[in-house]
């Protein structure tokens, strides 16, 4: 230290100058940012895994799914099989006149009621029919509910009237209220 | 002992004076440094590269199944849909009310002493079924009121072994005015109503727990539609 003259002070002095300038650079805007920006793509990287887990066993359920639809698929086939093409209004009356004239019931009146979309099944309807039979036999008449019944799965009756007729007791007078799902 | 004499002592001087100078110093301290930042530089610059090329590699990864992933996610919702629609058809088909076993019921209870003169029924709500059947007609015989009593209890009876809830009471019960003809005898008539509420089918089941509705969908999606019935 004895020997450092003005002139040695002076260049010490610089020189750590020089060397905080340095330092303060370097890390403000060399290694600094680029430890940011690193510290960003890892975040992304981190944030991606997540997504690409549940993308992939979105996929593992797609394939899962490959394997459950086609029961599902035929079901609805075959129940919308059941459903004749066009108005209800045009084919319903007709099948059902055709299976109470097969059961010995020459006459019969179908006529719609109410018409409503159903909330619980997209895309269908369900429709009330009001159905008079205005003279049957009592017992044959058992016989062709059970074939509605049994023949037209999409049919309910919700009710049922059977009353005698005044001028011949042994035949009676009915009315049926049924529903019917439609497309 | 020779004595030596340093003619180039300033020189020495001037060079030593060179050799500590605190500049000269200082410039290497600073450049060991500069080139230990420079290595530390190029090591996270290297750290950084190999993350982005992570990244990289990653964004391509899920650019590819992202299209994959959302038509999956569509076919699932709409398989779902179809699913529930289906598992609702199916259950209104099964769980309809079948009336003409109600109606071969009733015809095998009612004894010849008795003749029906209107029978209606109602069926209500879905799942479970309230039901409500009226029996009007009359009864002769020498009781005739006591034939509507049995035809009455029978129908209690029967009903009870096939529904649940059943009850089977009179609305009305009077004493006929007319005679009629039975087994060659005029005998009394009693005018009567009988009115049969009983339950069919099931309470729809309340909403699911989480767990369950993943069981249920697994079960329902196995389970094929009878549709034979």
């Amino acid at each position: 230290m004895k020997n450092l003259n003005k002139d040695h002070i002076q260049k010490i002095a610089l020189g750590s100058l020089m060397a905080i300038g340095v330092v303060y650079g370097y890390f403000d805007f060399l290694l600094g940012p680029l430890r940011a920006k690193t510290r960003s793509t890892a975040a992304s990287v981190t944030a991606l895994d997540p997504e690409i887990s549940k993308a992939n066993a979105q996929m593992l359920r797609a394939k899962a799914i490959a394997k459950e639809a086609p029961p599902v698929e035929a079901s609805i086939a075959t129940i919308n099989g059941m459903i004749p093409e066009g108005a209800p209004v045009a084919w319903f009356p007709v099948v059902i006149n055709d299976l109470f004239k097969r059961a010995g019931f020459e006459k019969s009146t179908t006529k719609l009621t109410t018409e409503a979309a159903d909330k619980e099944l997209a895309g269908y309807r369900r429709i009330t029919w009001a159905i008079e039979l205005p003279k049957v036999d009592c017992l044959a008449f058992g016989a062709a509910v059970a074939e509605l019944e049994n023949q037209e799965p999409l049919v309910e009756i919700q009710s049922v009237a059977i009353e005698t007729l005044r001028e011949d007791p042994e035949a009676q007078r009915v009315l049926l209220t049924v529903n019917n799902i439609v497309k | 002992m020779s004595l030596r004499l340093n003619l180039y002592h300033e020189i020495h001087q001037a060079r030593s004076a060179r050799k500590r100078d605190p500049l000269k110093i200082s410039l290497y301290i600073l450049g060991g440094v500069v080139a230990g930042f420079a290595a530390l530089y190029a090591v996270e610059l290297g750290r950084y590269a190999s993350v982005a090329r992570e990244l990289s590699r990653k964004q391509a990864e899920f650019a590819k199944l992202e299209p994959e992933a959302a038509a999956a996610k569509k076919r699932e919702d709409s398989f779902q849909e179809t699913q529930k629609i289906n598992t609702k058809l199916v259950k209104g088909i099964e769980d309809r009310f079948y009336w003409a076993p109600v109606l071969q019921q009733v015809a095998t209870l009612v004894p010849r002493e008795v003749q029906i003169n209107k029978l209606s029924g109602e069926v209500q709500g879905t799942g479970l079924r309230k039901c409500q059947l009226t029996v009007d007609g009359l009864s002769a015989g020498g009781d005739p009121r006591r034939v509507a009593e049995e035809l009455r209890q029978s129908i209690a009876e029967s009903f009870a072994k096939t529904f649940r809830a059943v009850d089977v009471k009179f609305r009305n019960l009077d004493d006929g005015s007319e005679l009629v003809m039975l087994d060659g005898r005029q005998s009394p008539t009693a005018s009567f109503a009988i009115s049969v509420n009983f339950e069919s089918g099931e309470e729809p089941a309340t909403a699911p727990a989480p767990g369950a509705r993943k069981k249920a969908r697994g079960a329902a999606a196995n389970s094929e539609p009878d549709l034979s019935k």
